[in-house]
């Protein structure tokens, strides 16, 4: 009579010594007096023991081993670059946000006449308007790292452009898989 | 001085490296290649190394890898690599391994599915209790049990003619 699916799926439970002492006494007892269990028993040992010379193959020798680690030491470097460039992409992502309004803050100057004299005489008081335009660099937390000043809204918003591009860019690279072949960008 | 948590990753990678590979192979087999798959392992939780404890990293890794290898299986865009590992570079017990038998094997194991496989390299290679590897694999015992079982009847069966001729 054949070995069952359950006996022989004790057997392996057994080899794997995940019976109970109990449970194991048991099936110890059953073999002593079996021949067909015994037999089943050695069948699947032997099948183990065929397993057993393909996992020793995988097993991998030091050339492998110091290439992967090698390889893995290469990628954290890279990682913690990028985290850094990353960082700073942050911080000017927060700082074309503050351009797109913050701006417009405008400032009337007065430049006096240097011949005006000390009680002062309006006919000889030159008053100019100047606008300013200040583009305000925060980081996540929300306080100003950088204030950088244009004397024009088109220069402001092609400096706040030019920062969400290389933002943008440097995001690409810290989170796709290119190849740096340069880190000037 | 502590360790910094760095300095704990990179001795973790340096110590459990070679059974990670192993692991990775045993289920990755010829269809993705085992050092992609730990390498993403391990930057996966370099990514997010300060939540976890690199005391007693062993577990955490193997998981990682067991995690990484089955979902690169499941992705439909796979290749297949050379079939030159492994069994068939030098290795520790080179000399005692009977590339036939290798050949044979790997050959009945990459017919089986992916979690009967995974779930014999950690019972069989890493000696892993079937709690252990129900945890790693995240199914219960119950379901490791009926793994293994089918998954070594299903061996028994592909290599019964290789193994009656060997003897």
């Amino acid at each position: 009579m054949a070995v069952s699916e359950n006996d022989l799926e004790l057997l392996e439970a057994y080899l794997d010594d995940a019976l109970s002492m109990g449970e194991a006494d048991q099936l110890r007892a059953r073999l002593a007096n079996d021949a067909e269990l015994a037999g089943a028993l050695e069948r699947v040992r032997a099948e183990r023991a065929t397993r057993r010379t393909f996992f020793a193959s995988l097993e991998p020798d030091d050339s492998t081993i110091a290439k992967l680690t090698a390889q893995v030491r290469a990628s954290m470097a890279r990682r913690r670059y990028f985290s850094r460039v990353l960082r700073l992409g942050r911080y000017i992502t927060a700082a074309a946000a503050c351009v797109v309004a913050g701006f417009l803050a405008r400032g009337w100057f007065d430049h006096p006449n240097p011949n005006q004299t000390a009680n002062g005489n309006p006919n000889n008081t030159k008053i100019e308007k100047i606008e300013i335009y200040q583009v305000t660099l925060r980081d996540d937390a929300g306080h100003v790292v950088g204030v950088q000043k244009f004397n024009s809204l088109e220069k402001a918003q092609e400096f706040a452009a030019d920062l969400a591009r290389w933002q943008s860019h440097s995001e690409r690279l810290a989170s796709g898989r290119f190849v740096v072949h340069s880190d000037r960008f | 001085m502590a360790e910094s948590t760095e300095e704990l990753f990179e001795r973790a990678v340096q110590t459990h490296s070679r059974r990670l590979l192993a692991i990775a192979r045993g289920i990755v087999g010829t269809r993705a290649s085992p050092e992609d798959v730990v390498q993403q392992a391990l930057m996966n939780l370099y990514q997010h190394r300060d939540r976890y404890d690199w005391r007693e990293p062993g577990g955490l890794m193997r998981r990682s890898v067991v995690n990484e290898a089955l979902r690169i299986l499941r992705t439909p865009r796979m290749g297949v690599v050379a079939d030159d590992h492994p069994g068939q570079q030098a290795s520790p017990v080179g000399g005692m391994i009977d590339a036939e038998t290798v050949a044979q094997v790997r050959k009945a194991i990459d017919m089986l599915p992916e979690h009967f496989r995974a779930a014999l390299v950690l019972c069989e290679y890493e000696q892993m209790s079937y709690v252990e590897i129900s945890e790693v694999l995240d199914v219960t015992v119950a379901q490791v049990k009926t793994w293994l079982h089918r998954g070594r009847r299903q061996l028994a069966e592909r290599l019964k003619e290789y193994m009656e001729n060997k003897e």
